[in-house]
């Protein structure tokens, strides 16, 4: 008898003591949750994203204000904006590039290589690629480039560079090589980006021997863009 | 003799309880990587992102109604004169091209993410292949692109720096959202080509990639200003 009465205090003993070790970790555990370098990385690349918003909604604001002065002025004095937007149109005609404009910039010349296959080597090695242009007037634009082209067509946003066979079409037409790269901008900043070690450029001359050329000029001269544009599918959203 | 049986056995309990307990304590200490500082910082970062996020709400209602005060004097005119309204239409042609006008229409998503290992992404460090996306929709016709709401301009640049992908100077991670306007069954017939650029990428380079047709997708505004300082206009 004496026996089993002591087992049965033994056993609950250990069961409450059980409960509140269970009870204590539980606490522990909610304090602690599970924090770990990645959900740190996750919230620290959600905390700089909000704070890119903000910086944004915050230029788009300094634009805004800037707009409804112009207009306040321009009521005060004249009692019309018809200035304000003729003047507005001006310079929004320059940046959206349908003006040609000139400036320091660069020039690139690339033509196929000359030299010859080394054994089993992929003759695509040697010729100038859509993605070779893509590639430098990303490196460009990188580097601040104001305005680009591509033999004479103007470089916009929705300019792409099409492989054709032999030949690479921008802006619907279509040019054989060597291809012409003009870029508008700091020359120092735009030197930089073609002669760095890394620089693509660099890369297919010395790797795999494609004629490039270039040369800093004071006065580069891009055309504007000349084709019709009509947006077939795009409308300016309601009340701008 | 009953009582030194009983003793031992409690001793023995407790000895597997003591043992049990330390291996709970280790577990707990390895799951929170044994590091206080680290919750911490997290809990800091929430409440920051939590003033952030009403940061951000309250520059959208001064935003809404700087807008609507422009609207006003806008519409005013507009109504009156035919001048100010051909004006006006004419510079938001204008201004789809700089990116200050939000614009909308029909189109695609293409969402492309990979299995991050502890922070380090492929797609980050190969970047070209926004590049070649970007460049393939354009080809396609699409009219006007953005990556997470960044809106491409003729002047955007995409590089890798400093742990992120910066577009238009302004650092974004991966998943990147390409949206595109332009005809939803020619984009999205162009970027799924057998053998095409997201088989290509599915295949190489293990990437999760979704494409989806949109009826209205809306690009949102280009924040910065745009500002020549090398490039001068010459009109004859």
């Amino acid at each position: 008898m004496r026996k089993t009465a002591s087992a049965f205090i033994i056993i609950i003993t250990f069961v409450v003591l059980g409960y509140f070790i269970t009870f204590h970790f539980r606490n522990i555990s909610e304090e602690y949750s599970f924090v770990s370098i990645r959900n740190i990385t996750e919230l620290q690349n959600e905390i700089n994203r909000k704070k890119e918003e903000i910086r944004s909604i915050n230029g788009i604001i300094v634009k805004k204000r800037d707009q409804l002065k112009q207009y306040e002025v321009a009521i005060k004095e004249e009692g019309t904006i018809k200035e304000v937007l003729r003047s507005k149109i001006e310079i929004a005609r320059i940046h959206a590039g349908f003006v040609d404009i000139e400036g320091t910039g660069v020039i690139i010349v690339l033509r196929d290589s000359e030299r010859d296959l080394y054994k089993n080597e992929d003759p695509n090695n040697l010729i100038v690629h859509e993605s070779d242009i893509l590639v430098l007037l990303n490196e460009l634009k990188v580097a601040g480039a104001e305005a680009l082209s591509v033999n004479g067509q103007r470089v916009l946003f929705m300019t792409g560079v099409k492989c054709t066979g032999p030949t690479i079409t921008i802006n619907g037409f279509t040019y054989g090589q060597p291809f012409i790269i003009k870029a508008i901008g700091n020359t120092t900043a735009l030197n930089a980006a073609i002669m760095s070690p890394n620089a693509s450029v660099v890369i297919l001359k010395e790797v795999f021997g494609l004629d490039i050329k270039s040369r800093i000029s004071p006065r580069v001269r891009i055309a504007k863009f000349s084709e019709s544009t009509s947006f077939k599918h795009l409308t300016v959203k309601e009340g701008y | 003799m009953i009582d030194l049986k009983g003793k031992i056995a409690i001793i023995i309990l407790c000895a597997i309880l003591g043992f049990v307990i330390a291996m709970q304590i280790q577990a707990v200490r390895q799951a929170t990587g044994g590091n206080k500082f680290l919750n911490q910082r997290a809990q800091h970062m929430v409440s920051e992102l939590r003033s952030l996020r009403n940061e951000k709400e309250k520059l959208n209602q001064e935003l809404d109604d700087i807008e609507n005060r422009l609207r006003e004097y806008e519409i005013s005119e507009a109504d009156e004169s035919i001048i100010v309204r051909n004006l006006k239409k004419d510079l938001s042609k204008y201004h789809i091209f700089t990116g200050f006008v939000p614009v909308q229409g029909p189109g695609i998503t293409i969402t492309l993410d990979d299995k991050q290992s502890e922070g380090v992404s492929f797609l980050m460090y190969n970047y070209e292949i926004l590049l070649d996306l970007v460049n393939e929709l354009n080809a396609a016709g699409a009219e006007a692109i953005a990556i997470n709401d960044q809106r491409l301009l003729s002047t955007t640049g995409i590089h890798y720096f400093s742990n992120a992908v910066m577009i238009n100077s302004i650092p974004t991670t991966p998943p990147f959202v390409i949206t595109a306007i332009g005809n939803p069954q020619a984009l999205e017939a162009s970027v799924n080509m057998r053998f095409g650029i997201i088989w290509n990428i599915r295949q190489e380079n293990n990437l999760t990639v979704i494409t989806k047709e949109e009826e209205n997708i809306t690009l949102q505004i280009y924040s910065e200003t745009i500002q020549f300082k090398y490039a001068r206009p010459i009109e004859n």
